[in-house]
Order: structure tokens, then C-alpha cells, then sequence
């Protein structure tokens, strides 16, 4: 039980604190949008499409 | 448990035997496993009844030493037999319709249309996609140009011409594997796909075999993973045409491919590029994509392993889904299922390699035996389900045996299971009070001294040296630790699982990472300990957030994307950390090469290792059986037969050591060895324990191909040399010289002997000084200078390459403060026990001419002589008499007659010239491309005329000619077929 607790508090945490570290990220960073990851990752494994109307 | 455990241990050991043996009677092997296997069923009737009888099962449960101890030993016996019995039928594929089978019955240059399924993902390996095929049919195509029509009447020509296409009966394939790459600039490379049918027109090759020395046989490992020929899509060379998409197939694994497109395109939009290419290698096990910097660093810090997706990576998911249905308070009997699905799953998803096969395997076992199961404890659980995973993974496919990824993947378990605890009580016997204020000083002191000091690494004594430290500070810190009484300030005051975790590292790195890193590699990452304290941590905090961020990203319509954005957007941050980290200590602590031990090495290290872990529990055993073979001893009834069983062991001891002492290659007295580099030449000389280069090959920068890195650093690794006696410059050809840098970095090198100007100050020279020192025979050049023109800049890639070369040689000598001698004919010296007498360059002229100053060398050990030619033959004509016993060339001769005359007089037993057509590019403006290839051609039907065997590196890889009691016997490493 003390695991499943420990677990669940440390999933908990971590979401919480990546969601507040990924909104400061798009914030400071503008180029950090789907266009530009899309654009950048052309030639890297470029079989696999995306589709279109992201963003 | 334990029974199970030593059944696998023997079904390993087994394979272990027919790889060391060879042995290939797989009819002989199955017969013997039957036998093994009545005999044990004997004594086990004899105890408990017949098989089929009712109460058979029963009594065997009941009964605590329910199987007899004869029949044990039998049943061992069985499982050795037949885990050689399965290796070797694997190997057996000669049989009418294997692939490999009618390609070997064709000549190579055979045209071939092949029909074929593809049976994995496509994966991309720098600028080709890897795809692999399984052959249906294959049939032969000729394609003519046939007069149709003949208007004109001449017999010569004119007329209208048709290509007629003649093909061959079809001919039906089971069993071996295609690889074919496909590369960028062809149609299919944006559209082949996963259980496509596809067909192939083309030639088909067979891959590289071992070439040199310590190089890796690149056809073996094709071979252990069933693929037989390869063939490349170009343009030129072969077509493929995507006949045919089935949805059929196993539903599974196309769920898993879904899931991994669905998870990549994710990446692909939330990630920008190349920390996108690491989060797809880490998650998905798409390790093409990553820039071959980043791969570089990884592998000096000793952290590539995080791209091998492992054991780490399916314990961190199975982890976090654990930690999630935990929260939703959902009993683990129900979830259990779930977990080992997606484990599975996962293991598909990166493409089913062994490691995350083994690692779905033992920890689906565990998860299992938890939820379902009574507790055997940590260590056997762990053992039980390691067995259990590799029985699978070799019984399905044996030959992953030999396969570098397969070993390290189980010994890091291993290591794991029975060296963490064994290392935790080390350490904690050894860091308290002033033990452990001992011991974090001399580490860090250590650190220091490397990264000040960065040549420290290549000193002859470095590894022994570090050895003899370790010992020392862990006895020094443990007497410190033992004489106090301090209690606050100790190991054993950390938390728990940073306890655990500190010693699993040890763990691995003395039972898995620094053994066998040195074994398959020849290489030993200092940071690595360091680097992963960082990095494993930080690769469980990635692909958690990476797959929570795939996840939500892939299946939640609309705001998925958003969210994997956000979350991703953190996982960025965490991504380029590790990047930095890597690239950090990298640059930091040096990546030195160690001399790679030799198998039997290898296993003296793990018995000693095992000795100083388990010493008590060996004494244990040890005097058990002592008492219980004394006990048997005093019974005068078994004294005869326990003779009789002594006699035995000692005559099975004595005749494997014998077997063992003949196997073991003896050394000659002198070892000349032209390696396979290419176009250039490199010379490696031993004798006396010692090794000389004469040349080092080129370093191709735009090719991306450094022959000194690839080639003669694994050739010295594989050799127990701790620093090269001399390294003697032919001439200052990049293809001679350019190698050299990177073997500087790994190499002490006492001597460079050179018959051109050196200066050792560590300045550059500019083009124009460069070409004043050396001429190139460029006529437009030169009259360009003696008019006083300015020379300008390199006129092309080979000329840039040979200044380049030439101004990183002046740097290297300084750096590392080699001394360098100026050699002319007539000198004379000893290196690596052979005399070395100079014949040409007789004079330094005020320009060395590359193609004519070039070195003609006398090397002279005992009764035999050996010439050394640089490839200019004119001095053969007049200057050189003496009769040499082996020829070795470092280029096509020139002037052939010269050449030929000069060695039909000597009539040596063999002559071996480096040779191979340099790449388009390197030869593009250069003034004597057309000079260069046009005598490669010319000369090859001559050479066979001689009535003595020439061998070029370019058809049998490198050439070692052994002096051995007096006589020379020379073995090419790719023999002729």
C-alpha cells in the first residue's frame, strides 16, 4: 500500500511539474511550435508523414 | 527453481560448446541427446514408477529430492547435448532451396529478380533506409541488345536494336534473408513499408567478412541475424518495385507498428530536431537518425547503452504502469495481464531485439510470479526469470549467442542480481568517517589528474597503474573506516534506494561494463561511471514524460497534440541537459583504447571476481564437499569407485588442458602484417613484444572514413600493445600519413622516422610553403613557381586533404612531443626487433618529390630479408640488389618492368601490395586520376603471370606473413574462391 502511495504521489508530482516547466518552455521560446518541429524534422525518418492541419 | 536454473545453464553451456568446437555432426548430436535422455529417465522410473502410471506425478511432488542425482547428471548432459544439438542445426542451410544456397550455386555477378516479402519496419541507418526482405521466388535475368531489324545489310552495324530480356526458370525459396538498402535518391525510399511485397532486379553482394585484424567479420553478424546477401538500391546498381500492400500478418504487430508511427509523428511535431532523434531512439529504438556527433559522444561517455532500448527502458515502463493503475487503486492479480501485454508490446514496438525481449520476458515473469506466485526471493526470482528469457531468446534463434548486444544485455542482469548486494556491503564497509573522506579524494584526485593531464591516459603502465589505485584506496579506505567510530558521516546514512542504486552501479561497472566494454570493444570509458549517476536517472525521468507525451498525443483527437506539446516542451529541456552532459564529458575525460583480453583472459577475470564477491560462500561449498568426499573416502566399498571417478576427472582435466595449450597459437619470432586499408598502405611490425608502423593509411574527412581510427586502431587493440616503438612516414601522401592523428590520440608513439622535412615546433606551414617542401609532379604548378606566381589555394579535395595532413602532423608531433628523425639511404636502425637498413631516398633535395623520394626499405630478422617499396620501382633498376625473401608494395609499382625484373630475380616467396581504386571524389581535379586507375587495371592480368604469388589487399584483406622457426608462412585474412 506505502508503495502504490509512493507511486502515485510521485506521477502526481511529476506531471505537475512538467506541465509548469512546458508552459514556461513555449513561453520563453517561440519558435518551439509544431510548424517549426515539423519543418526541422523533414529529413528525419522521413517515411513516416504527418498529416496536415496541425496547429 | 534450481533445477530449472542449471537445465539452462546447460542448454547455454551447450551452444558454448559447438560455438568453441565447431563441431557440425548435428545427426550425431540429436542421437546423443535421445541416449542422455533414456539414461536419465532410468533411475527416475527406478525411484518413482513408471511415467504413465497415475501416482507417478504425484510421488515426484511430494518426494523433496525428487529427481535422483545420475539422473540429474544425465539430464544436464541431455541439455548440453542439445543446445549444441540446436546451434549447429542452425547453421546448417544447405539445403536445395535457401536462399544462401542458390546464390552460392551462381556466379555473383549474376542478374537477379526477386520477389519477396518485407517482414519488419524500414529502419534508417544515415542516409539509407535498412529493409529487410524474406525471398519468395528468384528467378535469373540476361538482358541482351539484339539487332531486330537490318536495313542496312552491314554486318558491322546500323539496323534497329531491341533489348531482349532472357529469364530462368523460377525458382521457389524457404529460409535466409535480404537486407536491401534503400537509398535517398530512388523512388521507393518515402514509400516501402512494412509487409510489402516487393520486387528486386538487381546483382546481389555478399557482406564483408573479416578483413584485418581485431575488426569486426560483418558477414557473421549478418549471419546470426539469418541474412545471407545484401543488395543496394541505386539508381545504377539495382530496382525495386513495391508490387504488392497486404493487411494480412499478425494483428499484434501491427498494432505495435501503428502505435510506434502513430507515437514517432508525435515526436515529430513536438520535438524539434536532433533532440527529436534522441527522444525517438530512446523511446522507439530508432537509433538511425541521430547526428554521428552525438553518437560519438555517447559512446566516449559510456552512455550509448540508454540507446539500446533494454532493460532499463522496460523496467521504467513497466514502473510507471505500475505506479498508474496503483492510482487508480486497481488490485495488481488484475492489472498483472495488462502490464505484461504492454510490455510485449513495447518490445515489438522497437523493433524486438534481444535485450528488450529478455527484459519484457523477466519482468513479465516477475510482475507475474508476484501477482500469482509464492516468493523465492529477489536474487532467484531474478535468476529463474533470466534463464527462462534466454532459454527463449536461444532456442528461437541460437546464433544471437555469439552477438555482442545479447551478452551484454544478460551479464548486465547478472551483474545485477548477484553483484549489487556483495557491493553494497563493500561500501559500506568502506565509506564511513575518514574512509569515506579518503576514498571521495583519491576518486576526485583521480578525475583531476586525467583531465589536466589528458596524455596520462596513453602512458604504457596507465590501466595497470589504475588498478593497483583502486585496490589501494579500498584498502586504505577500509582500514580508515574499520579504526573509527564516526557513524554520521557514512554510506550507510544515505537513503535507501540511493544506496541501492550507487551499488548496482558498481556492480555493473566491474561485472559487465569495464570487462566486457574492453573484450568486444577494446575501448574503456573513464566517464562513464560519472555519466551515468547523471544519466540513468534522467533517461527514466525522459521516457516517461516522452511516452506519457506519445500517448496522450497519439489517441486523444484534438487536444492530444497540445498537451504532448506542453509536456514535451519539459521533456526538451531534460533532453538537451543529457545532450550537454555528454557533450561535456566528452571533451572533459579522455576516451582511451585498452588492449582487448582474450577469451580465456575474460573468464580468469570473472572466476577471480567471483572468488572476491563469494569467498565465503566458495569456502562453504569447498568444505562441504571435502567432508562429503572424506566421508566416502573412509568407506572402503566406494574407495575403489571413487578412484575410478578421481582417474577420470584428472584424465578430462589433463586432456582439455592439453586440447586448450595446442589451440593456442604460437607466437612467431617476427609478424609483418599489411593491413587492409583501402587506398593507402600501413605496415604493422612485431617482434620482441614490440610493434612498429611503417605508414598509417588515409583519413578520408569528406568520406567520413578514417582507416587509422577503423582499422589500425583495432589492429594494435586486439595485440596487448601498450605503445608503438616507431612509426616510419614513406612519404607525406595523405594516404600515408593522414591515419596517424587518430592513432597519436589512443597511442604513445616513441619515434617517427620520416624522409621529408618535419618541423616539430607545432607551427603550420601555408599552401605556399607546402608546395615548395613537396612536389607533386604537377607540371602547371610548378611552372606557375618558377615564373613567381603565387601558388594559391589546394586545387582539390586530395590536395587540400595532403596539406591538411601534413600541417595535423606538425601539430600532433608538438603536442605530444614526439621526436621525429630524418632518415636518408644509407641509415641504418632497430625497431621492434627487426634491423631497418634505408636504400632510398638517397639525398634530401630542397623539394621532396611524393612519388619519386618515396622510402625503399631492407628489413632485415635472422636468415630472412624483407623489401618495403613505396611504389616508385626506378631505384629497383639500379640501386637495390639485394634478394629479399617477401615483397611488400605500398602502391601500384611504377614502372612495372622495373617492378617485375627486380622481383624475378629475387623470386621472393610472395609479394602482397596495398591497393585499392581510390573513391571518385578524393581523385576529382587531380592531376594524376587518370594515371592512378588506368595502371590498376593494366596491371592485375600481369601480376597473375608471375611465377610467385602476389596478394593485394584489395581481394584478400590484409596479408600476415609469420617468420616461424626459420621458414615464412604467409595467411591472407578473405582466402579466394
Amino acid at each position: 500500500m506505502q508503495e502504490s502511495n509512493d507511486a502515485t504521489r510521485f506521477l502526481i508530482v511529476l506531471l505537475v511539474v512538467t506541465l509548469m516547466t512546458g508552459a514556461l518552455v513555449l513561453v520563453v521560446k517561440s519558435d518551439f511550435r509544431i510548424r517549426d518541429n515539423v519543418l526541422s524534422n523533414l529529413d528525419y525518418y522521413p517515411h513516416i508523414k504527418i498529416d496536415k492541419g496541425q496547429d | 527453481m534450481l533445477t530449472f536454473i542449471l537445465l539452462s545453464l546447460a542448454f547455454i553451456g551447450g551452444m558454448g560448446v559447438a560455438v568453441i568446437t565447431g563441431i557440425m555432426a548435428s545427426g550425431l548430436l540429436l542421437v546423443l541427446t535421445c541416449v542422455f535422455l533414456l539414461c536419465a529417465i532410468i533411475p527416475l522410473v527406478f525411484k518413482h514408477g513408471n511415467i504413465l502410471s497415475p501416482g507417478f506425478y504425484r510421488s515426484l511432488r511430494e518426494d523433496e529430492e525428487a529427481i535422483p542425482v545420475l539422473s540429474m547428471i544425465f539430464f544436464m548432459l541431455t541439455m548440453v547435448m542439445f543446445g549444441s544439438y540446436r546451434y549447429v542445426s542452425e547453421l546448417r542451410n544447405d539445403y536445395a532451396t535457401h536462399f544462401k544456397t542458390i546464390c552460392e550455386k551462381h556466379d555473383e555477378a549474376t542478374n537477379w529478380r526477386i520477389r519477396g516479402r518485407i517482414i519488419e519496419e524500414p529502419k534508417l541507418r544515415g542516409d539509407y533506409l535498412e529493409v529487410l526482405i524474406q525471398p519468395e521466388t528468384m528467378r535469373k535475368v540476361e538482358r541482351r541488345r539484339v539487332r531486330v531489324n537490318n536495313e542496312t545489310g552491314s554486318r558491322k552495324g546500323g539496323g534497329t536494336y531491341e533489348n531482349v530480356e532472357h529469364s530462368s526458370d523460377q525458382l521457389t525459396v524457404s529460409g535466409g534473408l535480404l537486407m536491401a538498402q534503400v537509398f535517398e535518391d530512388n523512388e521507393v525510399f518515402r514509400e516501402v513499408d512494412f509487409n510489402q511485397t516487393v520486387e528486386i532486379e538487381g546483382q546481389l553482394s555478399e557482406a564483408s567478412e573479416r578483413r584485418n585484424p581485431g575488426a569486426m567479420d560483418y558477414r557473421l553478424h549478418l549471419r546470426n541475424r539469418g541474412i545471407y546477401r545484401t543488395v543496394r538500391i541505386t539508381p545504377r546498381r539495382a530496382v525495386m518495385r513495391i508490387v504488392d500492400q497486404q493487411d494480412s500478418g499478425a494483428i499484434w504487430y501491427r498494432f505495435a507498428l501503428y502505435v510506434k508511427n502513430e507515437v514517432l509523428k508525435v515526436i515529430k511535431q513536438t520535438m524539434p530536431y536532433p533532440e527529436s532523434s534522441f527522444l525517438g531512439g530512446v523511446l522507439l529504438g530508432l537509433k538511425g537518425g541521430l547526428p554521428p556527433k552525438v553518437s560519438q559522444e555517447f559512446r566516449m561517455t559510456g552512455v550509448s547503452h540508454v540507446l539500446a532500448v533494454s532493460g532499463l527502458h522496460v523496467t521504467i515502463i513497466a514502473g510507471l504502469l505500475y505506479g498508474i493503475f496503483a492510482m487508480f487503486r486497481i488490485p495488481l492479480r488484475i492489472f498483472a495481464p495488462l502490464i505484461v501485454f504492454s510490455l510485449f508490446t513495447f518490445a515489438m514496438i522497437v523493433g524486438w531485439p534481444s535485450s528488450a525481449v529478455r527484459a519484457a520476458l523477466m519482468n513479465s515473469l516477475f510482475i507475474l510470479s508476484m501477482a500469482y506466485l509464492k516468493d523465492y526471493g529477489f536474487k532467484m526470482s531474478v535468476l529463474f526469470s533470466l534463464c527462462v528469457a534466454c532459454d527463449y531468446i536461444l532456442f528461437m534463434s541460437p546464433l544471437q549467442l555469439t552477438e555482442p548486444s545479447f551478452v551484454l544485455s544478460v551479464m548486465a542482469i547478472y551483474a545485477l542480481a548477484m553483484f549489487s548486494d556483495p557491493s553494497a556491503k563493500i561500501l559500506r564497509r568502506m565509506l564511513r568517517g575518514p574512509g569515506l573522506a579518503f576514498a571521495f579524494l583519491a576518486t576526485m584526485a583521480f578525475f583531476v589528474a586525467v583531465v589536466l593531464k589528458k596524455d596520462l591516459v596513453l602512458h604504457p603502465y596507465f590501466f595497470p597503474a589504475t588498478f593497483v589505485y583502486i585496490i589501494f584506496v579500498c584498502y586504505v579506505s577500509m582500514r580508515l573506516s574499520d579504526r573509527s567510530t564516526f557513524q554520521s558521516f557514512a554510506f550507510e546514512m544515505l537513503p535507501g534506494w540511493l544506496q541501492g542504486f550507487l551499488a548496482a552501479q558498481i556492480a555493473i561497472l566491474v561485472a559487465m561494463m569495464l570487462p566486457l566494454s574492453a573484450f568486444y570493444f577494446g575501448q574503456m570509458s573513464l566517464a562513464a561511471p560519472v555519466a551515468n549517476l547523471i544519466a540513468i536517472p534522467l533517461i527514466g525521468l525522459i521516457v516517461q514524460i516522452g511516452l506519457i507525451a506519445g500517448l496522450i498525443g497519439a489517441f486523444i483527437p484534438g487536444i492530444g497534440i497540445y498537451l504532448a506539446l506542453l509536456l514535451n516542451a519539459a521533456n526538451w529541456l531534460a533532453v538537451k541537459f543529457f545532450l550537454g552532459m555528454a557533450s561535456f564529458f566528452a571533451a572533459l575525460i579522455p576516451f582511451p583504447r585498452i588492449s582487448q583480453p582474450s577469451f580465456s583472459e575474460l573468464v580468469i577475470y570473472y572466476l577471480l571476481l567471483h572468488v572476491v564477491y563469494f569467498h565465503s560462500q566458495i569456502k562453504t561449498w569447498v568444505l562441504a564437499i571435502y567432508g562429503a568426499v572424506s566421508e566416502v573416502w573412509n568407506e572402503p566399498e566406494y574407495r575403489n569407485s571413487l578412484s575410478i571417478f578421481a582417474i577420470f576427472v584428472v584424465i578430462v582435466v589433463v586432456a582439455g588442458s592439453v586440447a586448450f595449450l595446442s589451440s593456442i597459437e604460437r607466437q612467431p619470432d617476427l609478424r609483418l602484417t599489411m593491413l587492409d586499408v583501402g587506398f593507402g598502405s600501413s605496415l604493422m611490425i612485431e617482434g620482441d613484444g614490440r610493434v612498429a608502423l611503417v605508414d598509417s593509411a588515409l583519413n578520408d574527412t569528406l568520406g567520413g572514413m578514417d582507416r587509422g581510427e577503423r582499422v589500425i586502431q583495432p589492429a594494435l587493440s586486439g595485440k596487448q600493445v601498450r605503445e608503438i616503438d616507431a612509426v616510419i612516414l614513406s612519404s607525406a601522401l595523405p594516404e600515408r600519413i593522414s591515419g596517424l592523428s587518430s592513432v597519436f590520440s589512443s597511442y604513445r608513439v616513441n619515434r617517427i622516422y620520416t624522409p621529408f622535412p618535419l618541423a616539430t615546433d607545432g607551427v603550420r606551414v601555408d599552401f605556399e610553403q607546402y608546395v615548395r617542401l613537396f612536389a607533386f609532379g604537377d607540371i602547371k604548378l610548378e611552372r606557375r613557381l618558377k615564373a613567381g606566381q603565387n601558388a594559391g589555394i589546394p586545387p582539390g579535395y586530395f590536395w587540400e586533404l595532403a596539406y591538411e595532413s601534413y600541417n595535423r602532423l606538425i601539430e600532433d608531433v608538438h603536442r605530444y612531443k614526439i621526436p621525429v628523425k630524418h632518415i636518408k639511404a644509407g641509415d641504418k636502425f632497430t625497431e621492434a626487433g627487426v634491423t631497418i637498413e634505408v636504400l632510398h631516398p638517397a639525398s634530401t633535395r630542397d623539394s621532396f618529390q611524393q612519388y619519386y623520394d618515396g622510402l625503399i626499405l631492407k628489413l632485415s630478422r635472422g636468415a630472412h630479408n624483407f623489401a618495403y617499396i613505396s611504389g616508385n620501382a626506378h631505384p629497383l633498376e639500379s640501386d637495390i640488389s639485394f634478394k629479399a625473401d617477401f615483397v611488400f608494395v605500398a602502391d601500384m609499382p611504377y614502372p612495372y618492368e622495373a617492378f617485375e625484373n627486380y622481383v624475378k630475380s629475387s623470386n621472393p616467396e610472395g609479394v602482397a601490395i596495398s591497393y585499392r581504386f581510390p573513391s571518385a571524389w578524393l581523385m576529382e581535379n587531380y592531376h594524376l586520376s587518370g594515371a592512378i586507375t588506368s595502371r590498376s587495371r593494366s596491371y592485375m592480368p600481369r601480376f597473375r603471370q608471375l611465377p610467385f604469388p602476389v596478394y593485394l589487399t584489395s581481394e584478400n584483406g590484409a596479408i600476415q606473413v609469420d617468420q616461424l622457426r626459420g621458414s615464412l608462412n604467409t595467411r591472407v585474412f578473405v582466402k579466394e574462391e
